[in-house]
């Protein structure tokens, strides 16, 4: 009875399961609905914005001597797509095919660009010569630094052609042998990114900034962190380094709906890493616009990073975040004022204290906002416990600036930058090598306290901006990132001032004579305001304060105009400075 | 190699054939009897199979009907976003062509192939590829970062190049279809749909790639998950069926089994009832039916024991007053000469038939001891060639008188068994005198053989032979072949059941063969040793003239063994 029952049961169980495994069943397939579009965000190609890319094509038989040449350019801006045999090689004659590979070209960057053929040349001969002209606007090192020219220059380079019997025309010489890309095809097929290493001095992250090549075969994380485990770039040198594994290489970087996952191949010990903080720091920034807010995952070899333990990158270990503007300082006529309160209205109040000489300009603030450097005819003076006193000597100092909580200047008779510790009263001479010909006449340090922008007067008494980095005690891989107009003396060009907007873009006070003060912002492309009778900048977060004959300007974000300053009176000139990063 | 080399290996390769070939029709034999024999496994095993095709039918239909619609969606899409991009790319290369405007100093200038690029669908959410073409344009040609030139299927590509330059702006030629597409960078072929487009007279050709790899994970996924469902259910279905049948035939298989206990003696087997349905009633009608089975066969086994007594006893009664007769008959047939010739006749008459009376009488209280099983054996070795002589010389003046001769085969070897010799020479002389009985006159054989385990006598008659069917009758008491034919030697009938029971006594055989008119043979086989089951026969039941005769005839082989109906009675 028992067992008949157990039987009835079990049937009756069994008849439940295959109405809800075929209910079920019916229920996952549904013919009626629309299938669900795929989601890129697991296939790992939205790491990075997708691009299109040039296919060159092999030259035609009827092609005219400057349709060659266009092609040749196109096989040009392919040339680093095509993995094995180039498309290029097959405009040239072998000779011309020689004199590039071996001259291992340049590349240069051109706007404007026009191929058009010598007039003089006979059509349709054994021989033809086309002009390609254009400006050059920057060239891209072998590290794959965009360098952008001071100044465009034209160029001009002649292109002879060769007709190979039925094969229409080939290239056979160059009057330059360089690799022409055009502004359309950097903006193509290069992504500007910022690559984050760590600072020789303090080990704080600095941007690298480069143009990364996309690649078909990789997406951009993958390039960034390729680049990163390369090295930074040229213009860094040694200022930096990289507390990412030697010996490591991409596998892939795969992203998925919460985790952005590194994978690093290669035969390193993950143990041997010590800097993890500055490693998460530098993988983590350099991919911060990418990642958005997920956690990054660091496999090595697909297996958690240290054999056991994941190496977790969490949002809060890469935001580097963004520096609130901060309450202004004012110097004039030898006092310091300084800002009460943020908002509106502000005003400014006298810090109590004695004077100091009416001539101090250029002021800057310590980071604590205790210490007040000033120029003055006869050496820094640095205002200290409401005293003034005179720090370094000198004349024709630069302006002082604060870095590291030590005050810098530039003495020009040492044509070497002094820094003065306030703790141990030691000073040190930075050298500038490449610094021959001119002296500095303002300079400011970047946040990221590696990199120096600086006014630097030559010999002839023109302005150039500059750039360089610091270490190894001295200030290297300066690069001039814009020069005074060389007009007559009345349209000279005079650049009075200037300031780090951004860890990577600066800020410029000319004067163009009888054109009035500007403010250039950012160098390629630029922008300029008009910033009358300005003569010192001062920059804080999104708050920009001009110093003027009269008073204190602030750029109005909405219309991009400079506007006074309503809580400073005028008077006489006044210089705003903001508290060193 | 050597021929001898290569036709022992062929034969060792047909040996090896041949083994594999019986194992295997072993096993499907095997295979084939217990799914005869099982019920459950017929019920399952049909289930498993409708259940499987329909299964398959159905997964097929529905399979092609998901596929359909969702491949047919996605080409509906990128059909459509193939449309407006390449509507967006004509424009621009369409105004490029009409304005001729000169870049303004400062401006980046794009080629329009680029512009048409960016005009494409916003990039961050795009999800296949594109390559604008233009093999005659210096730098016409563009490509999104997943596909290459490579990746066009080449049949597409011709396409496009025959009909490049036969359309105009507005007109448009378009060919789409289903490819495995290269796509960068594994470059492992992925299905992909490719529409190609000619935007422009001359000059640029759209392809558009949207890779199917969803769709068809979506669809594995499903076919993955249709063959599961399938399975399960196929494999519930069969679980039910195991089940359900299972209730069914575990009551008839119970039933069975208690049928063959039943069928084996032991009465006293019941099922047992549960519930009120068809099997409960069944079992009880079984229940019922064996217990009045049960009770007649008691009844019947009652009456028998009181007819073999009653046989017994009469015989016992009637040997005290029939001595007495035998003694008067007896004094009276010495006497008969002084009688006048009737009398003395009568005198003869009643002395042979108190003869037979008599050896009737001694046959009855023998098959009565058997009946009661009071028979024993006084076992001793003996050659059983000694026994045959003794027997045919027993049998000589009655062979004499029916002008009978006896043809003996007998080994050179003696053949020893453990017999109880007396009980052997009554068989065979049963044997004899019934083989001259039915002989007509014709030549007896008498043939002696000998194994390891077993010795053989077998009496072959060449008389009117047997019918089919006979060779058990023949055996059976009083059994007569033919009831008008009178007993021409006094035989009481019972000879040749009390034979076999001797034979049977010893652990041996007692067969018969015959054909009309053919004759008939008895071959007596018995064990050298009596605690030893006999397996075979030193001589073939069938004699062997017959086996040679049949051979000729062109039918199979002769089988030296017992004849089957023997063999199965005997346990061969």
């Amino acid at each position: 009875m028992a067992s008949r029952r157990f039987l009835t049961r079990t049937a009756a169980v069994a008849f439940a399961v295959s109405v809800t495994c075929l209910g079920s069943g019916c229920s996952v397939i549904s013919l009626s609905s629309a299938p669900k579009p795929p989601d890129r965000s697991v296939e790992g190609a939205s790491l990075g914005k997708p691009f299109h890319r040039v296919l060159p094509v092999e030259p035609r038989p009827d092609w005219t001597p400057v349709e060659v040449v266009e092609g040749m350019q196109a096989a040009m801006a392919a040339f680093a797509d095509e993995p094995g045999d180039k498309t290029l090689w097959k405009y040239l004659t072998a000779d011309a095919r020689k004199a590039l590979q071996a001259a291992g070209p340049p590349v240069y960057v051109l706007d404007q660009i026009r191929v058009v053929p010598k007039a003089e040349d006979e059509p349709e001969g054994q021989r033809a010569r086309v002009e390609i002209t254009g400006n050059a606007i920057a060239q891209i090192t072998d590290d794959g630094r965009y360098v952008p020219m001071t100044t465009p220059q034209k160029v001009t380079d002649l292109v002879t052609l060769q007709k190979q019997g039925g094969n229409g025309y080939r290239v056979a010489a160059f009057a330059n042998t360089r690799m022409l890309l055009s502004a359309a095809d950097v903006e193509r097929a290069y992504e500007r990114s910022r690559l984050y290493f760590l600072s020789s001095q303090d080990g704080e992250p600095v941007a690298d900034l480069v143009m990364l090549r996309r690649r078909a075969a990789e997406n951009l994380a993958e390039s960034i962190v390729g680049h990163l485990l390369k090295g930074p770039s040229g213009a860094l040198g040694e200022a930096v380094y990289s507390a990412l594994p030697a010996g490591a290489r991409v596998g892939s970087v795969r992203l998925t709906r919460e985790v952005v996952e590194i994978n690093l191949l290669g035969s390193f010990d993950a143990d041997s890493v010590r800097n993890e903080r500055g490693l998460k720091t530098q993988l983590g920034a350099s991919l911060t616009e990418l990642a958005k807010g997920r956690r990054i995952d660091v496999l090595h070899n697909g297996n958690p990073f240290y054999g056991t333990r994941s190496l977790e990158i969490s949002p809060e270990d890469y935001n580097l975040g963004s520096t609130p503007p901060q309450m202004a300082f004012l110097l004039r006529g030898g006092r310091v004022l300084t800002e009460q309160e943020q908002g509106s209205p502000r005003s400014f109040l006298l810090v109590p204290g004695a004077d100091g000489g009416p001539g101090l300009t250029f002021p800057a603030v310590s980071s604590d906002g205790m210490l007040v450097a000033a120029l003055d005819h006869d050496g820094i003076w640095v205002r200290q416990d409401g005293q003034w006193n005179r720090w370094i000597d000198g004349t024709l100092l630069a302006p002082p600036a604060w870095r590291a909580g030590k005050l810098w200047t530039f003495d020009p008779s040492k044509s070497a930058f002094v820094s003065h510790d306030p703790a141990t009263g030691q000073r040190q001479d930075y050298r500038i090598p490449d610094l021959a010909d001119g002296t500095v006449e303002h300079f400011k340090f970047a946040k990221d306290g590696v990199r120096v922008a600086m006014i630097v007067k030559d010999l002839d008494g023109i302005h150039s901006l500059r750039v360089g980095v610091l270490a190894n005690g001295r200030i290297e891989h300066l690069q001039t990132l814009a020069a005074a107009k060389d007009a007559k003396d009345q349209d000279r060009e005079h650049f009075l001032d200037l300031a780090w907007e951004t860890p990577e873009s600066l800020l410029l006070l000319t004067d163009s004579g009888l054109n009035g003060v500007d403010l250039v912002r950012g160098l390629s492309p630029t922008s300029s305001t008009r910033a009358k009778n300005a003569r010192s900048v001062a920059v804080s977060g999104s708050r920009i304060l001009l110093g003027t004959d009269a008073g204190v300007l602030q750029l109005n974000p909405a219309n991009q105009t400079f506007e006074p300053l309503p809580s400073v009176e005028e008077g006489p000139p006044a210089y705003p400075a903001f508290r060193a990063g | 190699m050597p021929p001898a080399k290569k036709g022992s290996r062929r034969r060792i390769v047909r040996r090896l054939l041949g083994g594999a070939r019986r194992r295997l029709r072993r096993a499907a034999g095997r295979v084939r009897r217990v799914w005869r024999r099982s019920l459950q496994l017929q019920v399952v095993s049909s289930t498993l199979v409708i259940s499987m095709t329909v299964v398959a039918v159905l997964g097929v239909f529905l399979f092609q009907s998901i596929t359909t619609s969702v491949v047919d969606q996605r080409e509906k899409s990128a059909l459509s976003d193939a449309r407006s991009d390449t509507a967006a790319i004509a424009n621009l290369l369409k105004a490029h062509q009409d304005s001729g405007e000169s870049p303004k100093p400062g401006q980046i200038v794009k080629p329009p192939v680029d512009q048409a690029m960016d005009a494409i669908k916003p990039t961050e959410e795009r999800r296949y590829d594109v390559i604008v073409l233009n093999e005659r344009e210096p730098s016409g040609s563009r490509a999104t970062e997943g596909v290459s030139r490579l990746s066009i299927p080449a049949d597409l590509r011709d396409r496009m190049d025959t009909n490049n330059t036969k359309f105009r702006w507005g007109e448009e030629f378009r060919v789409s279809g289903r490819y495995q597409v290269g796509f960068n960078p594994t470059g492992t072929p992925k299905l992909a749909m490719v529409t190609a487009v000619v935007v422009s007279s001359g000059g640029y050709q759209v392809y558009h790639f949207f890779p199917l790899t969803e769709e068809e994970a979506t669809l594995t996924a499903m076919r993955q998950m249709l063959v599961l469902v399938g399975i399960g259910l196929v494999v519930l279905l069969a679980a039910i069926a195991s089940l359900v049948t299972r209730q069914v035939v575990t009551p008839v298989r119970l039933a069975r089994q208690a049928a063959e206990r039943l069928a084996a003696g032991k009465l006293d087997e019941r099922l047992k009832v549960r519930g009120e349905d068809d099997l409960a009633r069944l079992a009880t009608s079984f229940n019922e039916m064996a217990a009045n089975l049960a009770l007649k066969i008691h009844q019947l086994e009652e009456l028998s024991q009181v007819q073999r007594q009653f046989v017994s006893d009469v015989s016992h009664e009637l040997r005290t007053p029939l001595t007495t007769v035998r003694m008067a008959a007896d004094l009276i047939h010495d006497a008969r000469e002084d009688f006048d010739p009737m009398v003395s006749r009568s005198a003869e008459l009643m002395q042979a038939q108190l003869e037979r009376f008599e050896s009737m009488l001694a046959d009855l209280l023998e098959i009565s001891r058997y009946d009661a099983g009071a028979a024993t054996l006084d076992l001793e070795p003996t050659d059983i060639r000694d026994v045959v002589l003794r027997a045919v010389a027993d049998s000589e003046s009655l062979a004499e008188r029916h002008a009978t001769r006896f043809d003996l085969r007998l080994p050179n070897e003696p053949c020893m068994a453990e017999i109880d010799s007396r009980r052997v020479e009554r068989i065979l002389r049963n044997l004899l005198f019934n083989a001259i009985e039915h002989g007509e006159g014709r030549d007896i054989v008498v043939t002696v053989g000998a194994d390891r385990d077993a010795v053989a006598v077998a009496v072959r008659d060449h008389g009117v032979g047997l019918k089919p069917g006979e060779e058990q009758m023949v055996f059976d008491r009083f059994w007569r072949a033919d009831p008008s034919r009178a007993r021409t030697i006094g035989g009481t009938g019972l000879g040749l059941a009390i034979s076999r029971e001797d034979a049977s006594l010893h652990g041996g055989w007692l067969q018969a063969w015959g054909l009309p008119g053919e004759g008939s043979q008895f071959r007596l086989t018995l064990p050298r040793d009596s605690s030893i089951e006999l397996k075979g026969s030193p001589l073939s039941l069938e004699p062997p003239e017959m086996q040679i005769r049949r051979t000729w005839r062109g039918q199979i082989t002769p089988v030296l063994a017992p004849a089957t109906g023997d063999g199965a009675f005997h346990g061969e």
